[in-house]
């Protein structure tokens, strides 16, 4: 039943695996059953950001594609569903509209800049340059929308100050909303967040994934066994901003308001070090240290926002002068091996004893 | 003997210097030829204009009378070309046998494909060291993985940049023996060598290249006998 959710791409296999894994998203999924509406809505706010750092991690990780600018896609697909919903969604209940019109923007703007930057031949630390860019240009752009002429419909954008008031994301069900707010909210993210995990665990594993592990390692030995290179590139980096935008539109939902900032500098360096820290070449690393590091953020925050700067500029020193595989990813490693040496030790000693 | 890969007055040029100039080739479907020349003759860089690594300044290349110039690397490997690098090109940071299982996962579906992975693990001489990364592997065994993967790909014309490059006299021989074993079942295969041990072991025709041209081409009795060939070779031109 797990095999396609497991292979060489991916760390974690086994039935111990899978149990700790089911065990855990049942507990994610009973919060809400005993913990405080405050509560459930920081642990939103953590399932919000693994959309990007997945994206960035299949990216980075697996393509060898450093993207540093996932946050174009993020601000692009917040605005959207700001500026749609608050024209189409609270007073026609076309929310889920807007919800959908929100991620198919950053999935043309992928597809579109990957097709310059691939098949321009734009490559290695370039694709970063010119990320960077664009997201740095966009938040440039909507920090001075400030006057009343930078108006769509019903929806000011408000410059730096950003957008708010965004209703809630609502389903009419036989003649009745029901609205993705505080516990179902939570509950939607989670279910999105493992299918995303699993169908992320699935096509690294594929044939698909073993193609884009190929460019990562040699791009010009991938396309020398006749392999499109630029073509993967291009579906990974499409993906990639389809995920960002995932984490964009649920950020919006989430908070009711997106500000020029979350395409800033800062905001871009964040999916890099989540990414970087857990282990780039892993989804379930990089999950896991998105999680960690966003609540760490989090807590740091309540004394002023530049401590979790700070600490999120040690952490990347730290992984790039002792981990560069990412903490998880070594941690994971060193374990698996203490466990291979053990199980060889046993063996050579039945070994020993049964030739004795 | 149909000609299968033709070049006609090709040419290279890096700003001012010619390192394919005006080069007129022409392999016969099912030879074994060899291609040598001193340092900087331009051996690697006719490989590189032939697979489509370097853009070609002029002239033309035809396989199986298709002119393909213009084409990207991977259409070149999709009609047939297949390429092993002077320096070997593999997936360092994955197992040997996932080497040989992403250039075989193109041509072929789950079943024939483990089939075809363990021949060609056992035509390498790395079945006992398939879960080995490819980087740890020794640098000839480098150089059999990137063959068994430029092999995986079905190729019709298979070109190896010296493919002893760093091998024991031992392993230098076994290479040989593959080659020509390759193409006696049917495989055109070009070879850029400098052991002329090597080359005496599997040539049926010999190129020589001498800044960028053509300088003298037939058989290997003949090219060791010419005496300009002995000069350029050990550098007294």
């Amino acid at each position: 039943m797990f095999s396609c959710l497991s292979g060489p791409q991916t760390l974690g296999k086994g039935p111990l695996f899978w149990v700790l894994f089911f065990a855990a998203v049942i507990a994610a999924a009973s919060v809400p059953l005993f913990a405080s509406s405050f509560a459930v809505q920081n642990f939103s706010f953590f399932l919000v950001w693994t959309f990007m750092a997945m994206g960035l991690s299949l990216m980075w990780g697996y393509a060898g594609i450093l993207s540093f600018g996932q946050t174009a896609f993020f601000g692009l697909a917040g605005y959207a569903y700001g500026v749609i919903s608050i024209n189409v969604g609270d007073a026609h209940g076309l929310t889920w509209v807007a919800f959908l019109a929100s991620l198919t923007l950053p999935v043309i703007l992928a597809s579109v800049l990957g097709y310059l930057i691939f098949y321009g031949g734009i490559r290695e630390v370039f694709v970063g340059i010119v990320t960077l860019s664009v997201t740095l240009v966009f938040e440039t752009f909507m920090a001075q929308t400030a006057g009343p002429e930078w108006t769509i419909g019903d929806a000011r954008l408000n410059g730096f100050n950003g957008m708010s008031g965004m209703p809630a994301l609502t389903i009419n069900l036989h003649s009745a909303d029901f609205i993705f707010d505080g516990s179902p909210f939570y509950w939607l993210l989670l279910a999105l967040v493992v299918s995303a995990y699993l169908g992320l665990r699935v096509l690294v594993n594929s044939r698909f994934g073993n193609v884009l592990v190929a460019i990562r390692e040699n791009p010009e030995r991938a396309e020398m066994l006749g392999y499109n290179i630029r073509f993967y590139q291009l579906i990974v980096f499409t993906v990639g901003g389809f995920f960002a935008g995932l984490s964009g539109t649920f950020y919006t939902l989430w908070g009711s308001y997106i500000t020029p900032s979350s395409m800033g500098l800062n905001a871009a360096a964040l999916p890099i070090i989540w990414v970087a820290a857990g282990g780039r070449t892993d989804i379930t690393a990089v999950l896991v240290s998105t999680i960690a590091l966003t609540w760490v953020s989090q807590q740091l925050a309540i004394y002023g926002s530049q401590y979790a700067l700070i600490l999120m500029g040690i952490v990347l020193l730290l992984v790039v002068l002792f981990a560069p595989n990412g903490f998880v990813v070594s941690v994971w490693r060193s374990l698996s091996k203490r466990s291979f040496d053990r199980e060889a030790a046993d063996a050579v000693r039945e070994f020993t004893s049964a030739a004795k | 003997m149909a000609t299968i890969l033709e070049t006609r007055g090709l040419r290279k040029y890096f700003g001012g210097l010619h390192a394919i100039d005006g080069v007129d080739l022409a392999v016969g479907e099912g030879e074994l030829r060899c291609v040598i020349g001193p340092n900087g003759a331009g051996k690697s860089t006719l490989f590189k204009l032939l697979v489509g690594t370097y853009a070609s300044s002029a002239g033309q290349i035809l396989f199986r009378d298709e002119e393909i110039s213009t084409f990207k690397p991977y259409q070149r490997v999709r009609r047939g070309l297949s390429i092993k690098f002077q320096v070997p090109g593999i997936f360092l940071q994955l197992p040997a046998e996932q080497n040989i299982r992403i250039a075989l996962q193109r041509g072929y579906a789950d079943d024939p494909l483990e089939a075809e992975l363990e021949r060609l693990l056992q035509l390498i001489d790395l079945q006992s060291q398939r879960r080995e990364l490819a980087g740890n592997l020794a640098h000839g065994q480098q150089q059999w993985l990137e063959i068994g993967m430029a092999l995986a790909t079905k190729p019709t014309v298979l070109l190896l940049d010296e493919p002893t490059a760093g091998m024991s006299p031992e392993e230098t021989f076994k290479t040989g023996e593959l080659v020509k074993r390759l193409n006696a079942e049917g495989m055109t295969i070009v070879v850029i060598e400098h052991d002329m041990t090597f080359i005496r072991q599997i040539a049926q025709r010999v190129t020589v290249l001498h800044f960028g041209k053509i300088f003298d081409e037939g058989g290997i009795d003949d090219i060791t006998q010419n005496e300009d060939v002995v000069r350029i070779y050990l550098g007294k031109a």
